[in-house]
């Protein structure tokens, strides 16, 4: 609901009004001319500025279809002179494609600058233009659609820049609604800066979106919905129904008609949303093989140590990892003195360590023992002559021999690093939500996927938002009241009628702007369930 | 299309020629609910569904007439699905089945309480689907 100056809010539900309303054109496109933004902040230079008010011909349909379309009007031109003529009036520059208009309405007893805007949008297409020589009347037919309708809101895809954990999802619009839609200044004045609910994951982006796609699949997640205002600002309503009314009417005085229209529209009595369960599932794979190695230990290099990882890029992770030898080191020994262990030291990989170095120690300490023991033997000289038996000189050599050995031992271990793989997964998460009651054969379900909604608490939320507001659309309503500019798209009004006061969510609103009648307002909408509130 | 398989990818007699073909168990999350779908082929010559161990999600493709086929490797899965309903003229909800299909080896406790015939008759390492975390619905 928008907020009226307050002269003009107390006028709304007074029987004493002299509504106005007032068309300004602006050339945006000529060298020199102001910016939208600056057309929307109302600084933009008069002379390219173009009040044709008084030569509106037959009034002013503001159409605001609701539903995330664009707002429409149609209205005529007439002069006897042909200045709206789009190829040769005078002004034929106001009359491109393109071009701006600015509609808003207001009340005699107020100043002009306190009128609020009913629409704000582009020429579209061609105008019309008629001369009629009998009743000398030349006469131009404009159609224009709102801002949504721009098509580098509408049509143009983007891709935004990547944001971290923990980013609020006002933050992520905000910079779409300024970089993708250059939008800035005051027609930013009733958009969320914040809007409390933050990025579950550390990598969010948005790709190949429009920007309209995009800040409605967020805000989405929130039950709210974008939408431009009459006077050019980018805004959000709500289409959550569980809340109060925005607007009461006591009597049915302001009334003018309320219809229960026909319709054969299907509804939907379930609603599926899927999301992004916010933790990521770490998914065991089957035990698997890992890694291999082949490790060589000798003398020259008696201890080994190897890494080794889970995938070329170490970005695999696993867990309950084992080593198995295929072939020991041992087994190129004599005796099975080394050792071959494993320590798995993150979740990408492991730590094989092979050595006989104790064995080597003990060994190389044995020899040298039994070398300097070998030196306390002497040859032995024979008692009846003859060459020396060389006792001592063959303890030193088989001595000898074993320390060259020791020298020449190598081996080598072959190993595998068994365990299970983790692959991290996104899980959806799901909720379906159906009306009680509804019978399996008459099921109609409505399917919403949004990767901004992860955990059931916020599914079943939206759920419920979505559901109500389908459970809605089976009951439509058309209601007429005395036109009250505050009202806007999403907003629920309560009309005393029957037994219960009638709410009723706005879906759509129509108003013809003529001079001096009483201005009605007709509003579409949907009758509020009573469990909403 | 988005699935999750719930078997290892294995080869099948096909045809009455006899002719094999990989395929696999998939759970797909569909309007109905959570469902298993058995021996979704895998598309021809697609190597990476050699890597595709149990629990792996999946792309599907889906022909005109329903059938399913296996593309390649996803990194989303179906997960679990919460039911409920409203009463729209109260707003009272009511939570109805939770389901979460997931596939895993048995446990010995499963090795011997799942199957009538008892413990020996299920192998060490089967492989079993389950609704939440411990109803096994079916070997794999």
């Amino acid at each position: 609901m928008r907020q009226l100056p307050d002269l003009l809010s107390a006028i709304m539900t007074s029987p004493q009004r002299q509504p106005r309303y007032q068309v300004v054109l602006y050339d945006i496109l000529s060298s020199g001319a102001p910016t939208i933004t600056q057309v929307v902040n109302g600084s933009a230079v008069s002379a390219f500025q173009l009040d044709v008010t008084a030569f509106v011909h037959g009034g002013v349909t503001v159409d605001e279809p609701g539903d995330r379309r664009a707002s429409h009007v149609t209205f005529s031109l007439s002069d006897h002179l042909g200045s709206f003529d789009p190829v040769s009036g005078t002004y034929a520059t106001f009359m491109q494609e393109n071009q701006l208009a600015h509609i808003k309405v207001g009340d005699a007893s107020v100043s002009t600058s306190d009128y609020v805007g009913v629409f704000f949008g582009h020429v579209r297409g061609q105008v019309g233009f008629s001369i009629d020589r009998q009743s000398l009347r030349r006469e131009t037919s404009v159609s224009l659609y709102g801002r949504r309708a721009t098509p580098r809101y509408l049509k143009r895809r983007f891709t935004s820049r990547t944001y971290d954990a923990a980013v609020d999802f006002g933050t992520i619009l905000l910079d779409i609604v300024r970089t993708e839609m250059s939008l800035g200044g005051d027609e930013l004045d009733r958009w969320p800066a914040l809007l409390g609910m933050v990025t579950q994951f550390s990598v969010n982006s948005i790709v190949d979106l429009t920007p309209l796609e995009a800040i409605d699949k967020v805000l989405e997640a929130l039950g709210i919905t974008s939408d431009f205002d009459g006077d050019g600002k980018l805004k959000t309503y709500i289409r959550d129904m569980r809340r109060g009314y925005d607007r009461r009417y006591a009597n049915l005085n302001l009334i003018g008609s309320v219809e229960i229209p026909q319709a054969d529209t299907e509804t939907y009595n379930s609603v599926k949303i899927i999301g992004l369960d916010k933790q990521i599932t770490q998914l065991d794979q089957a035990e698997e093989a890992l890694a291999r190695a082949t490790i060589p230990v000798g003398f020259w290099r008696p201890s080994h140590e190897v890494d080794v990882w889970w995938s070329n890029d170490r970005s695999l992770r696993a867990h309950n990892t084992i080593m198995v030898i295929e072939t020991s080191v041992n087994d190129a020994l004599i005796v099975s003195l080394g050792t071959e262990e494993y320590e798995e030291t993150s979740p990408y990989g492991g730590r094989i360590t092979v050595g006989i170095a104790n064995f080597l120690l003990t060994l190389i300490a044995a020899i040298v023992v039994v070398m300097v023991a070998s030196f306390f033997v002497p040859d032995i000289a024979p008692p009846f002559g003859g060459p020396n038996i060389l006792v001592g000189s063959i303890l030193q050599s088989i001595a000898l021999q074993l320390i060259l050995m020791t020298l020449a031992i190598q081996s080598s271990g072959v190993y595998e690093i068994r365990g299970t793989a983790i692959l991290p997964v996104f899980k959806e998460i799901s909720a379906v939500l159906t009306i009680e009651g509804t019978p399996d054969y008459l099921l109609n379900q409505k399917e919403i996927k949004n990767d901004w909604i992860n955990s059931q608490e916020h599914l079943l939320d939206i759920a419920m938002i979505e559901l109500l507001f389908e459970a809605a659309q089976g009951k439509p309503r058309d209601v007429t009241v005395v036109d009250d500019y505050s009202l806007e798209i999403g907003d629920i009004v309560q009309i005393p009628l029957g037994t219960n006061p009638l709410r009723i969510w706005i879906d759509s609103l129509r108003r013809t702007l003529t001079r001096d009648e009483v201005p009605m307002l007709q509003l579409s909408g949907y009758v509020v369930p009573e469990g909403a509130f | 299309m988005t699935g999750q398989i719930m078997s290892p990818v294995t080869l099948i007699p096909y045809d009455s020629m006899g002719s094999v073909m990989p395929v696999a168990h998939v759970v797909l999350n569909t309007p109905t609910g959570i469902v298993l779908v058995c021996n979704v082929p895998v598309a021809a010559n697609n190597k990476v569904m050699d890597h595709a161990a149990l629990g792996s999600p999946v792309r599907l493709k889906r022909s005109l007439t329903g059938r399913l086929e296996i593309i390649g490797l996803d990194k989303r899965a179906p997960g679990t699905l919460y039911n409920y309903t409203m009463a729209i003229s109260t707003g009272i909800l009511t939570s109805g089945n939770v389901s979460a299909l997931s596939g895993r080896a048995l446990t010995y406790g499963e090795l011997a309480s799942g199957t009538s015939a008892g413990y020996g008759d299920t192998p060490y390492g089967a492989m079993g689907v389950f609704n939440g975390s411990s109803t096994l619905l079916m070997l794999v």
